[in-house]
């Protein structure tokens, strides 16, 4: 066999010389000069080579395509940070809900309460005040409330007044509350112990008392409080009538302003209940030492305006709370307030299931 | 650029890549002659031959972008002829010779040896010239493709393997079996 068949080239110079011998076919002119020319079309046509355009786009439309993505991203990531990072947000819990919980914990107090703190910031899903407008600046949420629309005051009357707070402002805030409303039950006691007195007293200071309440209530308003913005023309008067008042119920009255003394001045109020007679507090309202909002009850309406006052409280609290405030009127005896209340929290919320110890008292 | 006779096809090629009409027409005029024949010999029809002539330098016009030196510029020459070849046989018959599938072919052994001697001896050139050309005809398509390549192109085996899409050895005996054939043939006209 031939060497040049075996080599690896696989070349044989015999058959390559006979084969390149034969005639060599080639393409017609024509297809030559058609060929030529659609090469030269394509070279003018597109001067730069094909995909020149993607390729060269490429890296920047790559960068703009991350940098839009990376935008979108962190813009979404911005406008769901406070779902996120805040307590779950979840509609107003259902009168239902509400109901079955709190009918499940009303025997227990305390184990009602807790489960009343638990439920506040989830069921409430409220964000934490950002300004001090129910808490920084001492406004309490009651008084908040008031200055609020009668629709928006349901909400923040069931809110909760640190329901978002940190754990440990909220309790201090629930204590600070909780005091508070213990002085405000002192106060309306003295308030009421202090009607009581001056009716005991009528008849004696009667042309006093008679005078001093006869006077219109703009002159009987000291100029002082109303450009103090009091807005009770009868709270002079009550302040009167305790200083009018005999000297064996001076010591009532002095207990009175001692009392009181947690939330007005107290060396005035005991100056005016000591020193000033009853015919000089209708003639001389400038000496009227200005009285605070919080001593505003009037003599002759002191019965009915505590239980009022309690009720305008009972309106801030918790319905399970308010409910227990009921069933502590209740068994204090005191029917005809707790009805009252009843009465209220029923118009307040009327879909609350009441507890069987109550249902008594709901019944007309 | 000014193009002559020694810059390589892989030159001209990335010149008309980079818009030099004129580097085609140097790369034109050196193998239009093969890849014209390669294809004519392959299919047997002048006419089908113009046809997919045109269209092979079609491809490689429209392919010009994208082309990057990877190997020889006559292996991706005759690899877009054979790709065009191997679309005309799935047009014309649904489906390629048989050859292209074959591995190889009978054992060397039993392939005729050539002759020691001269094949021009007892006949002119020209009469040898037909021969050949009728015993490459009778080919099977696969072998002849490999000595067409080879003969047009001076592809070496590795590189017929590579226009062809086979491996190596395949390329290797579809040659020898062609060359065995051809020797044969001439040997039988001596």
């Amino acid at each position: 066999m031939s060497e040049s068949v075996h080599n690896d080239t696989g070349h044989d110079p015999e058959l390559t010389a006979i084969y390149r011998a034969a005639p060599a076919d080639a393409p017609p002119p024509a297809l030559d000069a058609a060929i030529l020319a659609a090469a030269r079309r394509e070279v003018s046509a597109r001067p730069r080579p094909a995909g020149f355009t993607f390729r060269s786009l490429r890296a920047p439309l790559s960068i703009a395509a991350v940098l839009l993505l990376s935008v979108s991203l962190v813009t979404l990531m911005r406008e769901e940070a406070p779902e996120i990072t805040g307590p779950p947000r979840v509609d107003l819990p259902s009168a239902e809900s509400s109901k079955l919980k709190v009918d499940r914990h009303a025997n227990d107090p305390a184990e009602s309460a807790s489960v009343r703190e638990e439920q506040r910031p989830k069921n409430l899903g409220l964000k934490p005040p950002q300004s001090a407008t129910a808490s920084g600046l001492g406004v309490r949420g009651s008084q908040f409330a008031e200055s609020m629309p009668r629709s928006n005051k349901d909400a923040v009357a069931a809110k909760p007044e640190a329901d978002a707070a940190p754990p440990m402002a909220f309790a201090k805030r629930r204590e600070a509350a909780q005091d508070v409303d213990e002085l405000r039950d002192k106060k309306a006691a003295v308030s009421k112990q202090a009607a009581a007195s001056v009716e005991r007293q009528g008849n004696a200071a009667e042309p006093e008392t008679r005078r001093a309440f006869s006077q219109p209530p703009a002159a009987a308003a000291p100029s002082k409080e109303m450009a103090a913005g009091m807005a009770q023309p009868a709270a002079p008067a009550v302040s009167a009538v305790v200083a009018g008042a005999p000297a064996e119920n001076k010591t009532q009255a002095g207990s009175t302003g001692a009392a009181a003394d947690r939330v007005e001045p107290a060396p005035r109020l005991r100056a005016q209940s000591g020193d000033a007679p009853v015919r000089q507090l209708g003639e001389a309202p400038s000496t009227f030492a200005p009285s605070p909002p919080q001593a505003k009850p009037s003599a002759p309406a002191a019965a009915p305006v505590p239980a009022l006052g309690k009720l305008e409280r009972s309106a801030d609290l918790a319905p399970g709370k308010w409910l227990e405030h009921i069933e502590e009127l209740r068994k204090q005896g005191r029917l005809d307030e707790a009805r009252v209340s009843l009465l209220e929290f029923r118009k307040r919320y009327p879909d609350y299931r009441l507890p069987y110890s109550l249902s008594d008292l709901a019944k007309p | 650029m000014a193009e002559n006779e020694t810059t390589s096809d892989e030159d001209l090629m990335e010149s008309y890549r980079d818009g030099d009409a004129a580097a085609f027409d140097v790369l034109y005029g050196r193998h239009k002659g093969g890849v014209f024949r390669y294809l004519q010999r392959q299919c047997g029809n002048r006419g089908i031959a113009e046809e997919l002539f045109q269209d092979v330098w079609m491809n490689l016009i429209r392919a010009r972008a994208n082309y990057t030196v990877q190997a020889r510029f006559t292996t991706f020459l005759y690899k877009l002829a054979h790709n065009r070849l191997i679309d005309h046989y799935r047009a014309q018959s649904g489906n390629v010779p048989a050859s292209f599938d074959e591995e190889g072919g009978p054992a060397l052994d039993d392939v005729v040896a050539p002759r020691s001697a001269d094949p021009a001896v007892g006949a002119d050139v020209r009469q040898q010239s037909r021969r050949i050309l009728q015993l490459i005809e009778g080919l099977p398509a696969a072998q002849r493709e490999a000595f067409l390549l080879q003969q047009e192109s001076d592809m070496s085996v590795e590189e017929i393997a590579q226009a062809t899409g086979v491996n190596r050895e395949t390329a290797k005996s579809r040659l020898r079996y062609a060359l065995a054939k051809l020797r044969e043939g001439m040997q039988e006209l001596a």
